[in-house]
């Protein structure tokens, strides 16, 4: 071994130009290899460090849906469906605050808005307006995060306002960010301070609501590009208003047997069976008590009060990002022990959407980075089979000299595997270097996309273990594959003819 | 010989042509079912809809409508957590009441949608003369009812759906039942109207059966009570009308 090893050595330096060749090729391909991954990896970890650290804490608790249940609501596929109340929200709260691991636990429910305009407004602009077209204006729509105004900030602490104040307990109010409020002035065409008051209306299955609500605070953006910059904050009354989460949500309706029949019919054309049945005749002379059409009103007061115990969510902030699993496995075991109808998830699942739409973005990188490394690699393979074909010839002196074939296929094995580890190391160390000057440069990402793509405001790659290792073994094993077929072909052909090969 | 293969040919086309006024005709009286130029128009709507895991739905809601001034007030029954809520609709401007709020909301049907090129009165329903044209015409029975079943197929993309099969009744103009289709002829959603109400000679749909083809089990059922074609006073339909009632 130690004989095969030197004469590997002096091989390598007797075709050094050769070797050096090689092996700036197998660096780079480890350069690019792990730089690359490293890219994706703060993608990676800026992404999920933006989304934990300020909407989604480490953990979601939510009821059980058709469709997946995120903070943005459950999609289905007819587009949104309701997201279902929390069962048994007090049980589940003092259960996960007593667990291992948990440091804060919120509840919380969401809900849509749509921002609408005062009636003196909308007529002014009309007045003014003389042709039908009017710039429609996405700030008008807000995703609307009910707050537990107790706990809220311990399970975020970073949560900062740059003008306003957070909710006191039983305060009425929403939160919005600048940008908001600027897209919010330009749609209602006037300006808007602390203490202004917006008309939002919310549209659920229960109907559709409308809340006069005062602006309390304009909040700090802090991961721009993840999350919509619709995104408003509001005290937890206002959004179980709008999204139905009230006493008489929960009265169930009853049909007539008639009515009954009706949904239980399978063939609708028996409803046509007999021609003189289904028309009748009416005489009504128009006798609407008009002015005292509703009659009785006081039950509707009492079924349009909040239900106080409602919460859609319950988010959970631990001691260590990488104990998230194991907490959401001992309260799926927990949910499912006391024959609960709810689920624990991690942050990927609060986010919903707009994980996937930065996952979609991790892929592309990913896929960029694949293609971009199997160029390389591409290169890397053919350059190592050139080089082993134009040493055809002193393959046949080895072997006429009576080196047997297996001696001649390990000697070129441990010549690329040197090649590879020796050239692998150094693009390991270069990548190292490369990676902390990228680190200390603090390049911004300056727009949404590349802020996407760098998983923060500045480009931040991680080179981990594993990516080191991989891309070692990817290397070694491209070394291996391609001498492995030029050394068989040169081992197939006569000594003395592959002697006479120039 | 001749002269008989010539009476037979113009016959025949004769009388083809009668049919395609006839369904033409049919088409018209079918959309006239639901115009009220000349009277005003009052009922009370109940909608029950059922979708599979969840709870059964009814909304309620009291109809007055004055199309000659294009004037329209829906009152909501129930749920009685609504009750009282009102759309007013006159003309181009909409406004919406929630009495728990005590306020108004308004939007102009002039607006775009959502930045888009399509326009709230882009929305209203399609009349089957205007935004159709017959395909085929055969003769078919439903239940125990000798119908017409038209297919329709839609003039512009514009329309909700491409193609429609329509079952009207032969001996008076009624529509029983009409089948709506994709462009690929998917099924897509079912209506049934199997009871009508004879209002001052003319018929308007008591009962509607709605079912969505696209996702099974969901169904709505939507009763119409209370018909009137008696004069609606003027107060009903302003704004203070739904303040004043919820008082």
């Amino acid at each position: 071994m130690r004989g095969l090893l030197r004469i590997a050595f002096r091989n390598l330096f007797e075709h050094r130009a050769k070797s050096i060749i090689i092996g700036i090729l197998l660096s780079l391909g480890v350069v690019i290899l792990v730089l690359g991954s490293a890219v994706h990896n703060g993608m990676a970890n800026g992404i999920e460090r933006s989304f934990t650290k300020n909407y989604t804490a480490d953990i979601i608790i939510t009821g059980i849906a058709e469709g997946p249940v995120s903070l943005f609501g459950v999609a289905s596929a007819g587009g949104l469906a309701k997201t279902p109340t929390l069962p048994e929200y007090e049980k589940i709260l003092t259960y996960a605050s007593s667990m291992k691991h948990v440091a804060a636990v919120t509840g919380m429910a969401s809900t849509f808005g749509i921002a609408q305009k005062e009636e003196q407004t909308a007529n002014a602009e009309n007045q003014e307006q003389t042709d039908d077209t009017m710039e429609g204006n996405p700030f008008q729509i807000f995703y609307l995060f009910g707050v537990d105004t107790l706990q809220y900030r311990n399970v975020f602490p970073d949560f900062s306002l740059r003008e306003g104040n957070f909710f006191e307990p039983g305060m009425r109010g929403i939160i919005l960010n600048a940008k908001q409020k600027e897209g919010l002035e330009k749609y209602l065409k006037k300006s808007l301070a602390i203490g202004n008051e917006l008309v939002i209306q919310g549209a659920s299955s229960g109907g559709v609501k409308i809340v006069r609500i005062p602006i309390i605070g304009i909040y700090e953006i802090k991961a721009e590009g993840y999350t919509p910059d619709q995104l408003a904050y509001c005290d937890i009354d206002t959004v179980r208003i709008l999204d139905n989460m009230t006493i008489g949500a929960n009265i169930e309706v009853q049909l007539s047997s008639e009515q009954k029949a009706i949904f239980e019919t399978t063939n609708y054309d028996d409803l046509f069976s007999d021609s003189n049945t289904f028309i009748t005749t009416n005489s009504n002379t128009g006798s609407v008590d008009y002015e005292n059409i509703l009659g009785d009103t006081s039950l509707r007061e009492e079924l349009n009060k909040v239900d106080t115990g409602a919460w859609h969510f319950i988010l959970i902030r631990t001691d260590k990002p990488d104990v998230a699993p194991a907490v959401i496995k001992e309260l799926n075991t927990f949910f499912k022990d006391n024959n609960i109808a709810a689920q624990a998830g991690d942050w990927k699942a609060a986010a919903g959407e707009f994980a996937q739409s930065v996952d979609i973005f991790g892929t592309v990188l990913f896929v960029g980075i694949i293609i971009l490394a199997f160029v390389v690699v591409v290169i890397i393979m053919n350059t190592l089979v050139v080089s082993v074909i134009e040493r055809t010839t002193e393959i046949g002196t080895i072997r006429a000299l009576g080196a047997s074939r297996s001696f001649v296929r390990r000697l070129f094995f441990t010549e690329t595997l040197l090649l590879s580890l020796i050239f692998g190391s150094i693009g390991i160390v270069l990548s190292y270097i490369v990676n902390t000057i990228i680190r200390s440069l603090n390049i911004k990402a300056g727009n949404r996309i590349l802020e996407l793509l760098f998983g923060g405001p500045v480009l931040s790659p991680i080179i981990t273990g594993g990516t080191v290792a991989t891309a070692l073994i990817i290397i070694v094993l491209v070394g291996i594959v391609a001498h492995f077929y030029p050394v068989s072909v040169a081992l197939r052909i006569e000594p003395i003819r592959a002697i006479q090969t120039d | 010989m001749k002269r008989v293969l010539l009476v037979f040919i113009l016959s025949v086309s004769v009388i083809s042509l009668l049919s395609a006024q006839d369904f033409t005709k049919i088409l018209k009286e079918l959309d006239n079912l639901n115009n009220f130029e000349k009277s005003d128009f009052t009922a009370v709507y109940t909608i029950i809809t059922q979708k599979p895991g969840e709870k059964d739905s009814v909304l309620q809601a009291r109809v007055f409508r004055r199309d000659r001034e294009d004037l329209f007030l829906i009152l909501i029954l129930q749920p009685e957590a609504n009750k009282g809520q009102g759309y007013l609709k006159d003309k181009d401007n909409v406004w919406f009441y929630d009495p728990s709020s005590r306020q108004f909301t308004f939007s102009s049907l002039k607006e775009n949608i959502s930045n888009s090129e399509a326009k709230n009165s882009d929305l209203t329903r399609a009349t089957y003369s205007d935004s159709y044209t017959i395909e085929k015409t055969e003769e078919g029975v439903l239940g125990k009812i000798p119908v017409w079943i038209i297919s329709l197929k839609a003039k512009t993309t514009d329309a909700v759906y491409d193609r429609l099969k329509i079952y009207v009744r032969k001996d008076r103009t009624m529509l029983l039942k009409e089948e709506a289709y994709s462009v690929s002829g998917r099924l897509m959603r079912t209506t049934l109207i199997p009871k009508y109400v004879e209002l001052n000679g003319k018929l308007l749909p008591s009962q509607i059966i709605i079912v969505d083809e696209l996702n099974p089990g969901e169904k709505s059922q939507i009763t119409l009570t209370e018909q009137s074609v008696s004069p609606i006073p003027d107060s009903v339909f302003k704004k203070d009308f739904l303040e004043r009632v919820n008082k």
